[in-house]
């Protein structure tokens, strides 16, 4: 019998123009956590879909318990016991957790569904895991990491030994990460073998036993946790040393670029407000970071800033120039970039090619079409120049499909474009969510690159690193109003939290508490 | 080496794998059709089958007659879809292009040369017409232009039945249908013998790759495209939605419309085929033959050229299968299964294309085989 529960030798897998993975060899323990870590494209959803088989590898075998196993399709991946939670959840929305967690494997009694034997199950490994859901709520009504817990436990439900974990902190609030670390060590002292998909260094320290790096579709290596520490591993993954502290120059501050005046924006659906009676200015040559628990009005609050809804109340200026009432063009041509949250929903047009991807927010401009037509030479022209000055990496160069670059190239094409184009105010929401450490120490050089040119840059972002690293000024927002101003030189991790959670405000005394 | 990675570009290519896997969508529906005839009455289906296969060839001044209108619908119809709208009204639009084409064939008295381009302008602003009223509805009320578009083909059919029933001057009550157009008003023949066709397929096909100029090359092609693929970020890039809807289907109706005037103005011989309108209550089946025809043609303008003369040509071969005791219906089923395929045309066009990259990377791999044992310098062994 072998040590190794699950082995993976000398995968090696391609696809048109690239080779994902490129002779890897993965060894998984039984009772042990093993973090894959790697950059975007690195080759690690890749590996996993080959183990899960969603994807026949070109060469190599996969083993469990020594013996050689053929994974044609996630049927048989279930039926050796190997179970995924995809960073994407797959789940049917207008069903209800239960509904859900038995989906595929429905226990009946000639035909009938046996609603009752499964809810009991359910219910025991909901217990025994400390997994809290309420099986009869919809998918679409529960929270982000409820819908996790509900891919867990089909996992559990399945009777799964081998639990992959596809990047499944990306979309948790820190306490919930916190939780779901303690949810796998309860899986791993179990004997369940776990392999957790991440390019967060924290966690990968905090949980795993060992760490199997990629780079660029090939093996780095496999260490001990123990005998590793953050920055080699970060060298290992990205093959430089990277530089966690961001280097800011001495602030030069301008002229106001941006001021909000008791802004307030409603729900999409009722009357109530998401954003009450929100102000603040954002000066030429500072970052003003929008700091807060996801949820909290600060979507809403972009959204209306952007143009792409409408506001309730209150007075948006821009350089001057009210643009309350102005179109999302006349925002964006007056000197308003925006880095969209969501880069598949709105920052890109999937199916385009990365070039008519790069003319999105210019093919108006004289520069890129005459008499209507698009001048296509100038469009591959500036496209080239954008992937070479802001490297980004694609299987085809400009006539490469948006869709078939990964995430981290994908968010690098619209910071290339957003701040490509003339602007003066810089409006970044979330632009580092779901990329590794490389994408996210380039993409914050860039946004204090835009401050030290002297433009104005507002930041919105969950992640507690960057709100403390890379801003001049934090704003939290808490329930759609800003409930603090913060220092981040003076203040620390733990108080922003406690204005985060809504425990702390230093605004309704009129801001005295910090002058 | 040059010319073998441009050939890997062409099979690689979007339009490639479209065009094969409606090459293999068509040869499925001929097969399936032609088990069809040999179930139906097995001594005659050889015959039955190579008479749909090469009749259209006896009759090619027709297939391009046939062609013409649903060359235009199906034109209209893959312009919308590019912008992700589903012109079902095809038929409305069809019908009131028709009418007003009709109308001032009937009504107006104009000289020759200039009365006929009259007419089919006015079919197209009759399209025109018809296409703003589901845009509009879409785009400040969010109505969904099926729905719109469905309603008012009804509306468009029985208006014009009812305008055209109660005009002495066009309608002849003792026959129950209108009077034939004077000649003025008829567009002038391409002048192939023993045939209809006029010059108005000539114009589809310029209007086509007018169509795919706008599509490929302006501006407006790139908000429209991109709308179809992605609404949302065409709101965040600052585009105007609602207007382009509105133009979108205003271009729809046009086309429609220029589909009915060319159908109703063409000179034929054929009885009852044109010149002359029926008014029986039938909403336009051209309408929705040109949704099968977009659906063919990939919604791309050049491909719908293609694709409306193919259904036209195997259509006219259906009909003389009748001669071998068939039913033209035949070719309903063929035209359906060739559209049902299609449908999975990403999936074949794929699996296709897969198969020929595989093909020339082995043949790449033996010529690199070939190859490298050339490359030592030999001398220097010895």
């Amino acid at each position: 019998m072998s040590e190794y529960v699950i082995e993976m030798l000398n995968i090696t897998k391609e696809f048109p123009g690239i080779i994902a993975n490129d002779d890897i060899t993965l060894r998984l323990k039984k009772g042990e956590i093993h973090a894959l870590l790697g950059e975007n494209g690195a080759g690690k959803s890749t590996l996993m879909s080959v183990l899960f088989g969603l994807y026949q590898p070109e060469k190599g075998e996969i083993r469990k318990n020594g013996e050689v196993v053929k994974i044609n399709n996630p049927n048989d991946a279930n039926a050796l016991g190997i179970g995924m939670v995809h960073q994407h959840f797959k789940l049917v929305e207008i069903f209800t957790v239960l509904e859900n967690i038995i989906l595929g494997v429905e226990p009946n009694t000639a035909g009938f569904l046996n609603k009752k034997e499964a809810r009991k199950k359910v219910l025991a490994l909901s217990e025994q895991y400390g997994l809290k859901v309420d099986p009869d709520a919809l998918i679409e009504k529960i929270s982000v990491g409820m819908q996790q817990r509900v891919e867990i436990l089909k996992m559990l439900y399945r009777e799964n030994e081998i639990l992959i974990f596809d990047e499944p902190t990306a979309v948790l609030t820190p306490q919930e990460i916190d939780e779901l670390m303690e949810i796998m060590r309860g899986f791993a002292k179990e004997g369940k073998s776990i392999l957790f998909i991440t390019h967060k260094l924290n966690e990968i320290m905090a949980v795993a036993d060992r760490c199997t790096v990629l780079r660029k579709g090939k093996l780095v290596g496999t260490v001990d946790i123990k005998d590793t520490n953050k920055e080699e591993l970060s060298k290992m993954m990205v093959g430089r040393d990277v530089n966690f502290i961001v280097e800011k120059q001495e602030q030069k501050l301008g002229d106001v670029v941006l001021s909000v005046e008791n802004v307030s924006v409603p729900a999409k659906m009722g009357k109530k407000d998401v954003v009450k009676n929100v102000s603040f200015e954002v000066r030429a040559g500072e970052i003003v970071c929008i700091a807060g628990i996801d949820g909290n009005g600060q979507t809403e609050f972009v959204s209306a800033l952007t143009g792409l809804d409408k506001i309730s109340g209150g007075k948006i200026t821009l350089c001057g120039k009210d643009i309350t009432k102005a179109s999302i063009r006349t925002r964006s041509t007056s000197g308003m970039s925006h880095i969209p949250e969501d880069r598949h929903k709105h920052g890109l047009v999937l199916d385009y090619s990365l070039e008519e991807n790069m003319i999105l927010q210019r093919y108006f401009e004289p520069r890129f079409q005459k008499f209507g037509f698009i001048k296509k030479k100038e469009m591959r022209e500036y496209t080239e120049n954008l992937i070479a000055k802001f490297d980004v990496r694609s299987g085809q160069g400009p006539v490469t499909i948006a869709r078939s670059m990964s995430g981290g190239n994908q968010q690098k094409a619209i910071i290339a474009r957003e701040i490509d184009k003339e602007h003066e105010l810089l409006v970044a929401v979330q632009p580092t969510r779901g990329l590794d450490v490389g994408a996210i120490e380039y993409i914050h050089k860039q946004l204090v690159a835009r401050r030290d040119a002297g433009k104005a840059v507002l930041l919105v972002s969950l992640e507690l690193d960057e709100v403390m690293n890379v801003s001049d000024r934090i704003l939290v927002m808490y329930e759609g109003e800003i409930v603090g101003e913060l220092d981040p030189k003076t203040t620390t991790v733990q108080e922003l939290g406690l204005y985060m959670a809504g425990a702390k405000n230093n605004q309704k005394v009129g801001g005295a508490a910090n002058e | 080496m040059n010319k073998k990675f441009s050939l890997k570009q062409i099979f690689d290519s979007r339009g490639f794998s479209a065009f094969t896997a409606t090459l293999m969508a068509i040869i499925i529906g001929l097969v399936f059709g032609y088990i069809v005839m040999v179930i139906a009455s097995p001594e005659n289906a050889w015959l039955g089958f190579s008479s749909i296969l090469t009749g259209g060839m006896k009759k090619i001044g027709d297939v391009f007659y046939y062609a013409t209108p649903i060359l235009m619908t199906g034109l209209s119809v893959g312009f919308a879809f590019k912008m992700g709208l589903f012109n079902i009204g095809a038929s409305g639009q069809y019908t009131m292009g028709m009418f007003c084409a009709m109308y001032v064939g009937f009504m107006f008295d104009l000289p020759d040369g200039i009365h006929w381009i009259v007419c089919v302008l006015a079919g197209m602003l009759g399209g025109m017409l018809w296409g703003i009223f589901p845009g509009f509805f879409k785009a400040f009320l969010n109505v969904n232009e099926v729905i719109t578009a469905i309603m008012f083909n009804y509306i468009g059919m029985y208006l014009v039945d009812m305008l055209v029933t109660g005009n002495p001057s066009m309608y002849d009550s003792v026959r129950a249908r209108t009077q034939y157009l004077p000649e003025t008003a008829k567009i002038p023949s391409l002048g192939i013998e023993g045939s209809n066709v006029s010059i108005a397929i000539v114009f589809g096909i310029l209007i086509a790759i007018l169509l795919y100029i706008i599509l490929n090359m302006t501006t407006f092609g790139y908000e429209l495209k991109a709308t179809g693929f992605n609404k949302e970020a065409c709101h965040y890039a600052g585009m105007n939605g609602k207007r382009n809807i509105v133009v979108t289907m205003v271009i729809a109706g046009a086309l429609s419309g220029l589909g009915g005037a060319f159908a109703i103005l063409a000179p034929t011989t054929i009885a009852g085929s044109s010149v002359t309108y029926e008014p029986i209550n039938v909403i336009a089946a051209n309408g929705f033959n040109g949704i099968a025809v977009a659906l063919l043609g990939n919604s791309s303008p050049l491909g719908i050229i293609f694709s409306s003369i193919f259904i036209s040509y195997i259509q006219r071969g259906g009909t003389l299968s009748a001669l071998y005791g068939y039913k033209p219906e035949i070719i309903d089923i063929v035209i359906a299964v060739i559209i049902y395929f299609s449908s999975f045309s990403m999936i074949m066009g794929g699996a296709l294309a897969k198969f020929v990259n595989r093909f020339t990377k082995n043949q790449a791999k033996v010529n690199v085989n070939a190859e490298s044992p050339v490359l030592p310098e030999e001398g220097k062994e010895e």
